[in-house]
């Protein structure tokens, strides 16, 4: 099924929709909990999983009047804070210290034109990066990793990992200025 | 935008999972199960606001979390006082949540259950374990919270904060907290309850249980504290005769690789089992998906009636697994047809 069919789907009969959406994404939703939460219990994960389904059948209204992201980055978004709560819940979540995670220009995702036009500037930017500055940004913005756990996930020397993010910044506000994010 | 975490939000990350091959398929139980809870925990917000009236509904957090609906139990809530009225409540929700319908049922909740009435206060909040039904695997405890007289406990999702449970000798275990709705949900009280299961057996040991801060769920999901404090608690579980355990060897063959069921532990909430696999398998091949483990299981009795399980469970234990199945209602052992579990024939 189509993500449009989908969204009708679910707007129309969101049972059916949900039962679907578990269908065509529950897989993923099911891979970022695990990666974002580690080794948890399965029901904590199911749990979580569940949760991630139950809100988008409460907010695909919202869903459609914010159309600037696709379904699957929607569901994904979902996911993302359903497993980040659930290890903040835990006191398992490292928060990203603040003169790290500051980015030096502001973008604008007021509208919906502008919040489409930017997200995709911003995935084609991360996924253009080059490796292991792509992983390593993943690893610790997307799954929220701590640096340590980065480098031993991906065989480096925690100051590497620092070393990579600290460039990578820049790397990264360059090219999305270079490419006309709108700020 | 200020963050680099908030710039990753709407990142999209199906790119990056395809680059990784540690992708993980749900299984067609397993959808079934999230889809249940699903429907669950919105049919739970549409009560919440009168627009649909069920018995059984969740709310969110970790765990399995569900709010059990006590209609016919209000009348009995009400009349009873002090340790008689928890004693009542327990016995009665237990028979609710395990479709104690008849008296065999009733009678074997009973023996099953056990009576503790510890009370623990702080500040001005008291929560008391009043009683709690086990087999040698499961432990349901319910845990009665009071708060000031003044104060109105009328959200609907009051949980604790944090739990830690210690099982006296260890053993993996998994747990999840309940809150049973009350019909007076604007009184200052609420019940809370907890199931936790364990592989290494329970049966007469001591549980150990400390409570974290009062905390309810506001409509975002987000946790707000209502009472600060830790409530700790301590009792032992009386031996449970109801648990058979029945030793076998049985082959199991998943993703083309030998297992071996080699116990059943069977009562009338639970069954557990015991699965094992080679040493050089594992050394191989390491271990199993353990929601490989989770589903495909009946009991059939003997006048036809199937019984589902409620929730599964499975874990990894030395060379092998434990896997353990709730039942959706209390199961006359004596009526017991036929397990079926993965194709394979149990009894």
């Amino acid at each position: 099924m189509k993500e449009e069919e989908l969204v009708r789907v679910l707007l129309e009969d969101p049972e059916e929709g949900v039962k679907e959406a578990i269908d065509k994404y529950g897989d993923t939703v099911y891979w970022i909990i695990t990666k974002i939460l580690g080794n948890s219990n399965q029901m904590d994960i199911e749990e979580c999983v569940s949760d991630v389904f139950a809100r988008l059948w409460r907010g695909i209204s919202r869903f459609e009047a914010e159309r600037g992201v696709s379904l699957s980055s929607y569901i994904y978004g979902i996911t993302r804070h359903v497993a980040l709560d659930f290890k903040r819940a835990r006191k398992e979540l490292e928060e990203i210290p603040l003169e790290e995670n500051e980015v030096s220009f502001l973008i604008d995702y007021e509208d919906q034109f502008t919040k489409k036009q930017n997200n995709r500037k911003i995935q084609q930017v991360i996924d253009e990066l080059s490796e292991p500055m792509r992983d390593i940004f993943i690893y610790r913005y997307y799954f929220r990793y701590s640096i340590k756990d980065i480098a031993c996930k991906l065989h480096l020397k925690p100051k590497k990992v620092e070393n990579i993010l600290y460039r990578g910044k820049d790397i990264i506000k360059e090219r999305l200025l270079k490419e006309g994010v709108i700020l | 935008m200020r963050h680099m975490d908030e710039v990753m939000e709407e990142y999209n990350i199906e790119g990056f999972k395809s680059d990784n091959t540690d992708e993980i398929l749900l299984t067609k139980e397993q959808k079934i199960r999230i889809l249940e809870e699903t429907r669950r925990k919105v049919a739970f917000e549409k009560k919440d606001s009168k627009e649909e009236k069920i018995d059984i509904v969740a709310p969110k957090r970790r765990g399995r979390i569900r709010i059990i609906g006590l209609v016919a139990m209000v009348a009995i809530f009400i009349m009873m006082s002090g340790m008689v009225m928890a004693s009542m409540n327990g016995s009665s929700i237990f028979e609710h949540l395990l479709n104690g319908q008849n008296k065999k049922s009733r009678d074997t909740i009973e023996q099953m259950s056990t009576i503790i009435g510890q009370e623990k206060r702080v500040g001005e909040y008291s929560v008391t374990l009043t009683e709690c039904l086990s087999d040698d695997n499961e432990v349901y405890m319910l845990f009665v919270v009071k708060a000031p007289k003044n104060v109105s406990l009328s959200r609907n999702q009051y949980l604790f904060g944090r739990e830690e449970i210690f099982v006296e000798g260890g053993g993996a275990m998994g747990y999840y907290p309940m809150m049973v709705q009350d019909e007076d949900p604007n009184d200052n009280q609420i019940t809370i309850m907890y199931s936790m299961e364990n592989h290494n057996g329970i049966t007469g040991k001591t549980i150990s249980i400390r409570l974290h801060d009062l905390v309810f769920y506001n409509e975002e999901g987000n946790a707000q504290t209502v009472a600060k404090g830790l409530w700790e608690f301590s009792f032992q579980l009386k031996k449970n005769l109801k648990t058979k355990t029945y030793l076998m060897f049985k082959k199991l063959r998943i993703d083309d690789k030998n297992y071996y069921i080699t116990s059943v532990k069977l009562s009338p909430i639970s069954l557990n089992l015991t699965i094992t696999q080679s040493p050089t398998n594992i050394f191989r091949s390491g271990y199993l998906d353990t929601s490989k483990l989770m589903g495909e299981f009946e009991i059939l009795l003997k006048n036809g009636e199937k019984i589902s399980c409620d929730s599964s469970g499975a874990g990894t234990k030395a060379f092998g697994y434990g896997v353990h199945f709730q039942f959706s209602r209390i199961v006359d052992l004596d009526q017991i047809e036929e397990i079926m579990y993965q194709g394979i024939k149990l009894r």
